[in-house]
Protein backbone atom coordinates (compact mmCIF):
# COMPACT_ATOMS: atom_id res chain seq x y z
CA UNK A 1 0.00 0.00 0.00
CA UNK A 2 1.57 3.48 -0.77
CA UNK A 3 1.60 5.85 1.47
CA UNK A 4 1.76 9.66 1.28
CA UNK A 5 1.85 12.48 3.91
CA UNK A 6 -0.89 14.70 2.71
CA UNK A 7 0.00 18.12 2.76
CA UNK A 8 -1.67 21.36 4.73
CA UNK A 9 -3.22 24.90 3.69
CA UNK A 10 -0.27 26.45 5.64
CA UNK A 11 2.80 24.95 3.67
CA UNK A 12 0.95 25.44 0.13
CA UNK A 13 -0.17 28.81 1.12
CA UNK A 14 3.69 29.44 1.48
CA UNK A 15 4.26 27.80 -1.59
CA UNK A 16 1.71 29.97 -3.47
CA UNK A 17 3.45 32.88 -2.19
CA UNK A 18 6.78 31.73 -3.75
CA UNK A 19 5.24 31.60 -6.99
CA UNK A 20 3.67 34.46 -6.51
CA UNK A 21 6.84 35.96 -5.44
CA UNK A 22 8.51 34.33 -8.51
CA UNK A 23 6.32 35.41 -11.34
CA UNK A 24 6.26 39.10 -10.08
CA UNK A 25 10.03 38.97 -10.54
CA UNK A 26 9.54 37.52 -13.41
CA UNK A 27 7.81 40.25 -14.99
CA UNK A 28 10.09 43.08 -13.58
CA UNK A 29 12.78 41.12 -14.97
CA UNK A 30 11.31 41.66 -18.51
CA UNK A 31 10.25 45.39 -17.82
CA UNK A 32 13.41 45.93 -16.60
CA UNK A 33 15.60 44.42 -19.74
CA UNK A 34 13.20 46.41 -21.94
CA UNK A 35 13.28 49.66 -19.93
CA UNK A 36 16.03 51.07 -22.29
CA UNK A 37 13.84 50.49 -25.08
CA UNK A 38 11.99 52.48 -23.96
CA UNK A 39 12.44 55.31 -26.43
CA UNK A 40 9.70 55.98 -28.34
CA UNK A 41 5.74 55.13 -28.34
CA UNK A 42 6.49 52.67 -30.50
CA UNK A 43 8.64 50.90 -28.88
CA UNK A 44 6.38 51.25 -25.99
CA UNK A 45 3.44 49.60 -27.84
CA UNK A 46 5.52 46.53 -28.61
CA UNK A 47 7.13 45.98 -25.22
CA UNK A 48 3.19 46.67 -23.19
CA UNK A 49 1.92 43.84 -26.04
CA UNK A 50 5.01 42.21 -24.98
CA UNK A 51 4.07 42.48 -21.36
CA UNK A 52 0.17 41.20 -21.53
CA UNK A 53 1.71 38.42 -22.70
CA UNK A 54 3.95 37.29 -20.56
CA UNK A 55 1.64 38.51 -18.07
CA UNK A 56 -1.48 36.10 -19.40
CA UNK A 57 0.85 32.80 -19.40
CA UNK A 58 2.30 33.72 -15.84
CA UNK A 59 -1.57 34.01 -14.76
CA UNK A 60 -2.97 31.06 -16.58
CA UNK A 61 0.02 27.99 -17.66
CA UNK A 62 2.90 28.99 -15.63
CA UNK A 63 1.40 26.55 -12.99
CA UNK A 64 -0.29 23.83 -15.12
CA UNK A 65 2.41 23.53 -17.08
CA UNK A 66 5.16 23.02 -14.40
CA UNK A 67 2.85 20.55 -12.88
CA UNK A 68 1.78 19.05 -15.96
CA UNK A 69 5.91 18.19 -16.96
CA UNK A 70 7.31 17.95 -13.67
CA UNK A 71 4.53 17.42 -10.93
CA UNK A 72 5.60 20.49 -9.13
CA UNK A 73 5.58 24.35 -9.55
CA UNK A 74 9.38 26.19 -8.28
CA UNK A 75 7.13 27.08 -5.45
CA UNK A 76 6.18 23.68 -4.13
CA UNK A 77 9.20 22.02 -5.01
CA UNK A 78 11.04 24.87 -2.63
CA UNK A 79 8.53 23.44 -0.15
CA UNK A 80 9.01 19.59 -1.13
CA UNK A 81 5.73 19.17 -2.16
CA UNK A 82 4.39 17.34 -5.72
CA UNK A 83 0.57 16.90 -7.26
CA UNK A 84 -0.59 13.70 -7.47
CA UNK A 85 -3.49 11.82 -8.63
CA UNK A 86 -5.78 10.05 -6.27
CA UNK A 87 -4.73 6.58 -7.22
CA UNK A 88 -0.75 7.53 -6.45
CA UNK A 89 0.04 7.73 -10.18
CA UNK A 90 1.83 11.16 -11.72
CA UNK A 91 -0.34 13.90 -12.29
CA UNK A 92 -1.45 14.27 -16.16
CA UNK A 93 -1.49 17.29 -18.22
CA UNK A 94 -5.33 17.11 -17.89
CA UNK A 95 -5.29 16.73 -14.12
CA UNK A 96 -2.80 20.20 -14.21
CA UNK A 97 -5.12 21.86 -16.41
CA UNK A 98 -8.35 21.37 -14.31
CA UNK A 99 -6.57 22.18 -11.26
CA UNK A 100 -5.10 24.93 -12.51
CA UNK A 101 -7.92 26.35 -14.52
CA UNK A 102 -10.06 26.14 -11.47
CA UNK A 103 -8.18 28.11 -9.70
CA UNK A 104 -10.20 31.39 -11.25
CA UNK A 105 -13.15 29.44 -8.72
CA UNK A 106 -10.48 28.75 -5.80
CA UNK A 107 -9.16 32.28 -5.64
CA UNK A 108 -12.43 33.92 -5.15
CA UNK A 109 -12.57 36.58 -3.83
CA UNK A 110 -9.62 36.83 -2.57
CA UNK A 111 -6.33 35.49 -1.66
CA UNK A 112 -7.83 31.79 -1.96
CA UNK A 113 -10.80 31.79 0.15
CA UNK A 114 -12.95 29.54 -1.31
CA UNK A 115 -10.30 27.11 -2.06
CA UNK A 116 -9.10 27.61 1.08
CA UNK A 117 -12.49 26.84 3.18
CA UNK A 118 -12.63 23.54 0.43
CA UNK A 119 -9.63 22.31 1.75
CA UNK A 120 -10.67 23.03 5.70
CA UNK A 121 -13.18 21.18 5.01
CA UNK A 122 -11.91 18.25 2.85
CA UNK A 123 -10.35 15.19 4.75
CA UNK A 124 -7.65 15.58 2.27
CA UNK A 125 -7.15 19.07 2.13
CA UNK A 126 -8.64 19.33 -1.44
CA UNK A 127 -9.70 22.50 -2.93
CA UNK A 128 -12.09 22.48 -5.01
CA UNK A 129 -9.69 22.34 -8.48
CA UNK A 130 -8.36 19.15 -6.91
CA UNK A 131 -11.81 17.41 -6.73
CA UNK A 132 -12.59 18.03 -10.44
CA UNK A 133 -8.77 17.33 -11.35
CA UNK A 134 -8.98 14.18 -8.61
CA UNK A 135 -5.46 14.94 -7.39
CA UNK A 136 -3.90 15.49 -3.94
CA UNK A 137 -0.70 17.61 -2.96
CA UNK A 138 1.57 15.64 -0.76
CA UNK A 139 5.11 15.50 0.16
CA UNK A 140 8.08 14.44 -1.92
CA UNK A 141 9.54 11.36 0.15
CA UNK A 142 12.78 12.44 1.75
CA UNK A 143 14.79 9.52 1.12
CA UNK A 144 16.04 8.10 4.10
CA UNK A 145 19.43 6.67 5.04
CA UNK A 146 21.01 3.94 7.37
CA UNK A 147 22.46 6.07 10.06
CA UNK A 148 23.15 3.45 12.76
CA UNK A 149 26.06 3.79 14.57
CA UNK A 150 28.19 0.83 15.18
CA UNK A 151 27.70 -0.90 18.30
CA UNK A 152 31.13 -1.85 19.95
CA UNK A 153 29.68 -5.57 20.35
CA UNK A 154 26.40 -7.63 19.38
CA UNK A 155 24.85 -8.44 23.04
CA UNK A 156 21.85 -10.89 23.28
CA UNK A 157 18.64 -8.83 24.15
CA UNK A 158 16.30 -10.35 26.69
CA UNK A 159 13.84 -13.59 25.05
CA UNK A 160 10.90 -12.11 25.75
CA UNK A 161 10.58 -9.61 23.05
CA UNK A 162 7.89 -8.25 20.64
CA UNK A 163 8.34 -7.69 16.83
CA UNK A 164 7.23 -4.07 18.14
CA UNK A 165 9.70 -3.94 21.19
CA UNK A 166 12.80 -5.33 18.63
CA UNK A 167 11.70 -2.45 16.18
CA UNK A 168 11.36 -0.21 18.80
CA UNK A 169 15.30 -0.91 19.71
CA UNK A 170 16.88 -0.80 16.49
CA UNK A 171 14.82 2.10 15.82
CA UNK A 172 16.58 4.10 18.80
CA UNK A 173 19.70 2.82 17.22
CA UNK A 174 19.28 4.01 13.64
CA UNK A 175 18.09 7.42 14.85
CA UNK A 176 20.69 7.95 17.98
CA UNK A 177 23.04 10.28 15.65
CA UNK A 178 19.87 12.41 16.04
CA UNK A 179 19.91 12.51 19.69
CA UNK A 180 22.03 14.23 22.25
CA UNK A 181 23.89 11.43 24.65
CA UNK A 182 21.68 12.87 27.35
CA UNK A 183 18.10 12.28 25.73
CA UNK A 184 20.16 9.01 24.60
CA UNK A 185 21.07 7.60 28.29
CA UNK A 186 17.37 9.43 29.07
CA UNK A 187 15.87 6.88 27.12
CA UNK A 188 18.09 3.80 27.34
CA UNK A 189 17.58 4.25 31.31
CA UNK A 190 13.97 2.98 30.56
CA UNK A 191 14.91 -0.27 29.94
CA UNK A 192 17.70 -0.35 32.78
CA UNK A 193 15.80 -2.93 34.75
CA UNK A 194 16.18 -5.57 31.91
CA UNK A 195 19.88 -5.40 31.51
CA UNK A 196 22.31 -7.78 32.92
CA UNK A 197 25.12 -5.01 33.08
CA UNK A 198 23.64 -1.86 33.75
CA UNK A 199 26.77 0.27 33.40
CA UNK A 200 26.23 1.67 30.09
CA UNK A 201 22.53 1.39 29.56
CA UNK A 202 23.53 3.20 26.00
CA UNK A 203 26.03 1.07 24.68
CA UNK A 204 23.73 -2.31 26.28
CA UNK A 205 21.02 -1.45 24.27
CA UNK A 206 22.84 -0.36 21.21
CA UNK A 207 24.60 -4.01 21.37
CA UNK A 208 21.09 -5.43 21.46
CA UNK A 209 20.33 -3.56 18.51
CA UNK A 210 23.29 -4.77 16.69
CA UNK A 211 22.16 -8.24 17.29
CA UNK A 212 18.76 -8.01 16.28
CA UNK A 213 19.65 -6.80 12.84
CA UNK A 214 22.40 -9.40 12.64
CA UNK A 215 22.33 -11.85 15.49
CA UNK A 216 20.20 -14.74 14.88
CA UNK A 217 17.50 -13.84 17.43
CA UNK A 218 16.02 -17.10 19.02
CA UNK A 219 14.42 -18.01 22.01
CA UNK A 220 17.02 -20.04 23.68
CA UNK A 221 18.44 -16.57 25.19
CA UNK A 222 19.53 -16.94 28.92
CA UNK A 223 19.82 -13.28 29.32
CA UNK A 224 16.88 -11.75 31.32
CA UNK B 1 13.30 -15.92 10.86
CA UNK B 2 15.49 -14.46 8.74
CA UNK B 3 17.81 -10.94 10.41
CA UNK B 4 17.77 -7.84 8.82
CA UNK B 5 21.47 -7.80 7.75
CA UNK B 6 21.48 -11.05 5.95
CA UNK B 7 17.69 -9.94 3.88
CA UNK B 8 19.64 -7.15 2.86
CA UNK B 9 22.46 -8.78 1.82
CA UNK B 10 20.45 -11.18 0.12
CA UNK B 11 18.64 -8.06 -2.09
CA UNK B 12 21.20 -5.20 -1.94
CA UNK B 13 21.85 -6.55 -6.04
CA UNK B 14 17.96 -6.27 -7.07
CA UNK B 15 17.83 -2.71 -4.76
CA UNK B 16 20.87 -1.74 -6.84
CA UNK B 17 20.09 -2.17 -10.00
CA UNK B 18 16.38 -1.21 -9.31
CA UNK B 19 17.65 2.00 -8.67
CA UNK B 20 20.20 2.63 -11.61
CA UNK B 21 17.44 1.58 -13.14
CA UNK B 22 14.98 4.53 -11.86
CA UNK B 23 18.09 6.83 -12.14
CA UNK B 24 18.61 6.23 -15.79
CA UNK B 25 14.59 6.73 -16.42
CA UNK B 26 14.01 9.77 -13.94
CA UNK B 27 17.12 11.74 -16.16
CA UNK B 28 15.00 11.44 -19.40
CA UNK B 29 13.21 14.85 -20.02
CA UNK B 30 10.80 16.29 -22.74
CA UNK B 31 13.52 16.53 -25.72
CA UNK B 32 15.82 13.54 -24.91
CA UNK B 33 15.46 10.04 -25.47
CA UNK B 34 15.18 7.78 -22.95
CA UNK B 35 18.74 5.49 -23.79
CA UNK B 36 17.95 2.97 -20.61
CA UNK B 37 18.48 -0.59 -21.79
CA UNK B 38 17.49 -1.79 -18.32
CA UNK B 39 14.07 0.25 -18.45
CA UNK B 40 12.21 -3.04 -19.53
CA UNK B 41 13.39 -4.80 -15.94
CA UNK B 42 11.30 -2.26 -14.50
CA UNK B 43 8.28 -3.76 -13.82
CA UNK B 44 9.74 -7.18 -12.90
CA UNK B 45 12.39 -5.35 -10.04
CA UNK B 46 9.04 -3.06 -9.11
CA UNK B 47 7.01 -6.14 -8.26
CA UNK B 48 10.27 -7.40 -6.19
CA UNK B 49 10.35 -4.36 -4.35
CA UNK B 50 6.93 -4.39 -3.55
CA UNK B 51 7.13 -8.31 -1.58
CA UNK B 52 10.72 -6.83 -0.38
CA UNK B 53 8.68 -4.09 1.41
CA UNK B 54 6.08 -6.16 2.74
CA UNK B 55 7.96 -8.78 4.25
CA UNK B 56 10.09 -6.50 6.24
CA UNK B 57 7.32 -4.45 7.35
CA UNK B 58 5.56 -8.14 8.49
CA UNK B 59 9.00 -9.04 9.79
CA UNK B 60 9.07 -5.76 11.80
CA UNK B 61 12.74 -5.07 10.67
CA UNK B 62 13.94 -1.18 11.39
CA UNK B 63 12.05 1.62 9.78
CA UNK B 64 14.58 3.10 7.95
CA UNK B 65 14.70 0.07 6.25
CA UNK B 66 10.64 -0.33 5.57
CA UNK B 67 10.92 3.50 4.45
CA UNK B 68 13.76 3.49 2.18
CA UNK B 69 11.94 0.30 0.41
CA UNK B 70 8.60 2.65 0.61
CA UNK B 71 10.18 5.71 -1.26
CA UNK B 72 11.96 3.19 -3.83
CA UNK B 73 8.15 2.22 -4.88
CA UNK B 74 7.33 5.24 -4.93
CA UNK B 75 9.94 6.07 -7.52
CA UNK B 76 9.44 3.15 -9.62
CA UNK B 77 5.71 3.82 -9.42
CA UNK B 78 6.02 6.94 -10.85
CA UNK B 79 8.03 6.07 -13.53
CA UNK B 80 5.77 2.91 -14.16
CA UNK B 81 2.80 4.88 -14.28
CA UNK B 82 3.47 8.19 -15.81
CA UNK B 83 2.45 9.35 -19.61
CA UNK B 84 5.10 8.04 -22.21
CA UNK B 85 4.03 9.72 -25.15
CA UNK B 86 5.52 12.15 -28.29
CA UNK B 87 3.62 14.98 -26.86
CA UNK B 88 4.36 16.49 -30.29
CA UNK B 89 2.85 13.85 -31.83
CA UNK B 90 -0.43 13.73 -29.46
CA UNK B 91 -0.90 17.81 -30.10
CA UNK B 92 -0.68 17.63 -34.08
CA UNK B 93 -3.49 14.69 -33.46
CA UNK B 94 -5.43 16.77 -31.15
CA UNK B 95 -5.22 20.09 -34.02
CA UNK B 96 -6.19 17.81 -36.55
CA UNK B 97 -9.47 16.00 -35.58
CA UNK B 98 -9.21 15.15 -31.74
CA UNK B 99 -10.47 18.97 -30.72
CA UNK B 100 -13.68 18.48 -33.17
CA UNK B 101 -14.44 14.81 -32.19
CA UNK B 102 -14.48 16.27 -28.78
CA UNK B 103 -16.56 19.04 -29.27
CA UNK B 104 -18.82 16.48 -31.77
CA UNK B 105 -19.55 14.71 -28.74
CA UNK B 106 -20.93 16.79 -26.67
CA UNK B 107 -23.24 18.56 -29.89
CA UNK B 108 -25.89 18.48 -27.34
CA UNK B 109 -24.24 20.51 -24.94
CA UNK B 110 -23.10 23.02 -27.52
CA UNK B 111 -25.93 23.17 -29.07
CA UNK B 112 -27.62 24.91 -25.44
CA UNK B 113 -24.37 27.04 -25.14
CA UNK B 114 -24.45 28.05 -29.09
CA UNK B 115 -28.58 29.13 -28.10
CA UNK B 116 -27.91 30.36 -24.88
CA UNK B 117 -24.97 32.86 -26.73
CA UNK B 118 -26.60 33.83 -30.29
CA UNK B 119 -29.79 33.50 -28.92
CA UNK B 120 -29.65 36.33 -26.41
CA UNK B 121 -27.40 38.16 -28.93
CA UNK B 122 -29.72 38.12 -31.68
CA UNK B 123 -32.59 39.06 -29.27
CA UNK B 124 -30.84 41.74 -27.49
CA UNK B 125 -29.68 42.65 -31.32
CA UNK B 126 -33.01 43.56 -32.27
CA UNK B 127 -34.29 44.97 -29.34
CA UNK B 128 -30.94 47.52 -29.51
CA UNK B 129 -31.58 47.94 -33.28
CA UNK B 130 -35.23 48.67 -32.74
CA UNK B 131 -35.02 51.28 -29.87
CA UNK B 132 -32.02 53.87 -29.05
CA UNK B 133 -33.27 53.80 -25.93
CA UNK B 134 -32.91 50.14 -25.40
CA UNK B 135 -29.58 50.05 -26.50
CA UNK B 136 -28.42 52.35 -23.97
CA UNK B 137 -30.67 50.53 -21.08
CA UNK B 138 -28.45 47.33 -21.78
CA UNK B 139 -25.02 48.91 -22.99
CA UNK B 140 -25.14 51.50 -20.32
CA UNK B 141 -24.48 55.33 -21.52
CA UNK B 142 -21.04 55.11 -21.59
CA UNK B 143 -20.41 51.99 -23.46
CA UNK B 144 -22.39 52.69 -26.10
CA UNK B 145 -20.87 56.45 -26.57
CA UNK B 146 -17.38 54.64 -26.40
CA UNK B 147 -18.72 52.15 -29.53
CA UNK B 148 -20.16 55.27 -31.38
CA UNK B 149 -16.90 56.71 -31.01
CA UNK B 150 -14.76 53.58 -32.20
CA UNK B 151 -16.32 52.69 -35.04
CA UNK B 152 -17.51 56.57 -36.33
CA UNK B 153 -17.08 55.65 -39.73
CA UNK B 154 -15.00 59.48 -40.94
CA UNK B 155 -12.45 58.62 -38.02
CA UNK B 156 -12.42 55.25 -37.78
CA UNK B 157 -8.80 53.72 -37.86
CA UNK B 158 -8.28 52.24 -34.47
CA UNK B 159 -4.61 52.23 -35.46
CA UNK B 160 -2.73 55.25 -34.98
CA UNK B 161 -0.92 56.67 -37.73
CA UNK B 162 2.82 55.41 -38.34
CA UNK B 163 2.26 52.88 -36.19
CA UNK B 164 0.59 50.40 -37.31
CA UNK B 165 3.11 47.49 -36.74
CA UNK B 166 3.24 47.93 -32.68
CA UNK B 167 -0.41 48.72 -32.56
CA UNK B 168 -1.44 45.65 -34.32
CA UNK B 169 0.94 43.31 -31.73
CA UNK B 170 0.05 45.99 -28.55
CA UNK B 171 -3.91 44.85 -30.09
CA UNK B 172 -2.71 41.07 -30.43
CA UNK B 173 -1.42 40.90 -26.96
CA UNK B 174 -4.33 42.56 -25.71
CA UNK B 175 -6.90 40.12 -27.27
CA UNK B 176 -4.60 37.04 -26.26
CA UNK B 177 -5.32 38.06 -22.46
CA UNK B 178 -8.52 39.33 -22.46
CA UNK B 179 -10.45 36.90 -24.77
CA UNK B 180 -8.70 33.58 -24.25
CA UNK B 181 -8.75 34.71 -20.29
CA UNK B 182 -12.79 34.98 -20.90
CA UNK B 183 -12.49 31.59 -21.76
CA UNK B 184 -11.05 30.19 -19.15
CA UNK B 185 -13.28 31.58 -16.95
CA UNK B 186 -15.81 30.75 -19.06
CA UNK B 187 -15.16 27.26 -18.42
CA UNK B 188 -13.82 27.22 -14.71
CA UNK B 189 -17.48 28.96 -13.41
CA UNK B 190 -19.19 25.79 -14.81
CA UNK B 191 -18.47 24.46 -11.38
CA UNK B 192 -20.91 26.05 -9.60
CA UNK B 193 -23.58 24.26 -10.72
CA UNK B 194 -23.03 25.83 -14.62
CA UNK B 195 -24.55 28.79 -13.27
CA UNK B 196 -21.56 30.69 -14.15
CA UNK B 197 -21.00 29.33 -17.49
CA UNK B 198 -24.85 30.23 -18.29
CA UNK B 199 -24.34 33.93 -16.91
CA UNK B 200 -21.07 34.42 -19.04
CA UNK B 201 -22.38 33.05 -22.10
CA UNK B 202 -25.82 35.30 -21.48
CA UNK B 203 -23.50 38.25 -20.75
CA UNK B 204 -21.64 37.74 -23.84
CA UNK B 205 -24.89 37.31 -25.78
CA UNK B 206 -26.83 40.31 -24.63
CA UNK B 207 -23.39 42.82 -24.51
CA UNK B 208 -22.31 41.77 -27.67
CA UNK B 209 -25.52 41.42 -29.56
CA UNK B 210 -26.84 44.77 -28.61
CA UNK B 211 -23.48 46.57 -29.91
CA UNK B 212 -24.08 44.61 -33.40
CA UNK B 213 -27.63 45.66 -33.41
CA UNK B 214 -27.13 49.32 -32.31
CA UNK B 215 -24.75 50.33 -34.62
CA UNK B 216 -26.31 48.17 -37.48
CA UNK B 217 -29.22 50.30 -36.77
CA UNK B 218 -27.56 53.83 -36.98
CA UNK B 219 -25.66 52.92 -40.08
CA UNK B 220 -22.16 51.73 -39.11
CA UNK B 221 -22.22 49.00 -40.92
CA UNK B 222 -18.97 49.29 -43.16
CA UNK B 223 -17.01 49.94 -39.99
CA UNK B 224 -18.19 47.23 -37.37
CA UNK B 225 -19.52 44.18 -39.64
CA UNK B 226 -16.16 44.75 -42.04
CA UNK B 227 -14.00 44.76 -38.79
CA UNK B 228 -15.39 41.78 -36.44
CA UNK B 229 -16.47 39.60 -39.85
CA UNK B 230 -13.16 37.97 -40.49
CA UNK B 231 -12.17 36.90 -36.62
CA UNK B 232 -16.01 36.27 -35.38
CA UNK B 233 -16.14 32.27 -36.36
CA UNK B 234 -13.16 31.66 -34.34
CA UNK B 235 -13.75 33.71 -31.51
CA UNK B 236 -17.49 33.21 -31.13
CA UNK B 237 -17.34 29.69 -31.58
CA UNK B 238 -14.31 29.63 -28.99
CA UNK B 239 -16.59 31.29 -26.66
CA UNK B 240 -19.72 28.58 -26.85
CA UNK B 241 -17.07 25.56 -26.82
CA UNK B 242 -15.82 26.96 -23.30
CA UNK B 243 -19.08 27.51 -22.33
CA UNK B 244 -19.70 23.85 -23.41
CA UNK B 245 -17.11 22.57 -21.15
CA UNK B 246 -18.16 24.61 -18.16
CA UNK B 247 -22.03 23.28 -18.64
CA UNK B 248 -20.07 19.67 -18.64
CA UNK B 249 -19.03 21.00 -15.21
CA UNK B 250 -22.35 21.72 -14.12
CA UNK B 251 -23.88 18.96 -15.99
CA UNK B 252 -21.93 16.81 -13.65
CA UNK B 253 -23.13 17.99 -10.58
CA UNK B 254 -27.21 18.85 -11.88
CA UNK B 255 -27.55 15.02 -13.22
CA UNK B 256 -24.37 12.75 -12.71
CA UNK B 257 -26.37 10.27 -13.61
CA UNK B 258 -26.01 6.75 -12.58
CA UNK B 259 -22.19 7.52 -10.59
CA UNK B 260 -21.84 9.38 -7.61
CA UNK B 261 -21.13 13.36 -8.11
CA UNK B 262 -17.51 13.14 -7.25
CA UNK B 263 -16.56 10.30 -9.90
CA UNK B 264 -18.93 12.44 -12.25
CA UNK B 265 -17.26 15.75 -12.01
CA UNK B 266 -14.03 13.76 -12.31
CA UNK B 267 -15.26 12.36 -15.45
CA UNK B 268 -16.67 15.51 -17.34
CA UNK B 269 -13.67 17.53 -16.08
CA UNK B 270 -11.48 14.99 -17.88
CA UNK B 271 -13.60 15.27 -20.88
CA UNK B 272 -13.81 19.01 -20.51
CA UNK B 273 -10.14 19.79 -21.15
CA UNK B 274 -9.70 19.19 -25.15
CA UNK B 275 -12.48 21.66 -24.98
CA UNK B 276 -11.17 24.36 -22.88
CA UNK B 277 -7.62 23.69 -24.73
CA UNK B 278 -8.96 23.86 -28.01
CA UNK B 279 -11.17 26.86 -27.48
CA UNK B 280 -7.86 28.80 -26.18
CA UNK B 281 -6.19 27.86 -29.31
CA UNK B 282 -8.98 28.77 -31.77
CA UNK B 283 -9.12 32.16 -29.68
CA UNK B 284 -5.56 32.61 -30.22
CA UNK B 285 -6.66 32.43 -34.12
CA UNK B 286 -9.44 34.69 -33.47
CA UNK B 287 -6.66 37.46 -31.55
CA UNK B 288 -4.40 37.12 -34.88
CA UNK B 289 -6.98 38.32 -37.44
CA UNK B 290 -8.63 40.58 -35.15
CA UNK B 291 -5.04 42.24 -34.75
CA UNK B 292 -3.88 41.60 -38.19
CA UNK B 293 -6.44 41.33 -40.91
CA UNK B 294 -9.12 42.89 -38.99
CA UNK B 295 -8.17 46.92 -39.40
CA UNK B 296 -7.43 46.48 -42.94
CA UNK B 297 -9.22 48.81 -44.97
CA UNK B 298 -10.85 46.65 -47.50
CA UNK B 299 -14.38 46.95 -49.16
CA UNK B 300 -17.38 45.43 -46.88
CA UNK B 301 -17.94 43.04 -49.43
CA UNK B 302 -14.51 41.18 -49.10
CA UNK B 303 -14.18 41.37 -45.78
CA UNK B 304 -17.81 39.69 -45.05
CA UNK B 305 -16.86 37.48 -48.08
CA UNK B 306 -13.89 36.88 -46.30
CA UNK B 307 -15.20 36.27 -42.92
CA UNK B 308 -17.89 33.93 -44.00
CA UNK B 309 -15.39 31.52 -45.74
CA UNK B 310 -13.95 31.43 -42.16
CA UNK B 311 -16.89 30.71 -40.85
CA UNK B 312 -17.53 27.63 -43.37
CA UNK B 313 -14.01 26.27 -42.99
CA UNK B 314 -14.11 25.93 -38.58
CA UNK B 315 -17.80 24.79 -39.45
CA UNK B 316 -16.45 22.16 -41.50
CA UNK B 317 -13.71 21.87 -38.80
CA UNK B 318 -15.93 21.11 -36.02
CA UNK B 319 -18.44 19.25 -38.54
CA UNK B 320 -16.25 16.59 -40.12
CA UNK B 321 -12.51 16.50 -38.87
CA UNK B 322 -11.52 13.82 -36.56
CA UNK B 323 -14.23 11.20 -38.12
CA UNK B 324 -13.71 7.61 -37.73
CA UNK B 325 -13.00 6.28 -41.50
Amino acid sequence: MLQFAVAGPLVRGWAWIVDVIIRFCLLMLIVFLFSDLLSNQEAELFIAGILIIVQFVLAWLYTSLYEGLTGATPGKKMFGLKVIHENATPLTGSGAVIRNFLRAIDGLPVLNAVGLICMLIDNRFRRIGDLAAGTVVVYQDKRPHHSAEKAAQATSPPASLTKEDRQAIVDFAERSIFLSKDRQLELANLLKHHMKDESDPVATLKGWADWIMGGQYNAQSKDI
Amino acid sequence: MLNQKTFEQQHKQTWAELDECLTALEATRLFRKRKTDSAHHLPTLYANLCQHHAIALSRGYSHTLVDTLHAQINRAHHQLYRYQGNWLARTMRFIGGGFAAAVRKEAKLFGIACLLFFGTALVAGSFAAYSEDIAELILGGRTKFNIEQMYEPNTFDIRPANMEDASSFYMFGFYIANNIGIDFRVFASGIVFGIGSVFFLLLNGVSIGAAAGHLSAIGYVDTFWGFVAGHSAPELLALCISGTAGLMLGRALISPGQQSRALALLRNAQAAVPLVLGAGLMTLVAAFIEAYWSPLEFALPIKVAVGLLIWVVFGAYLLFAGRAK
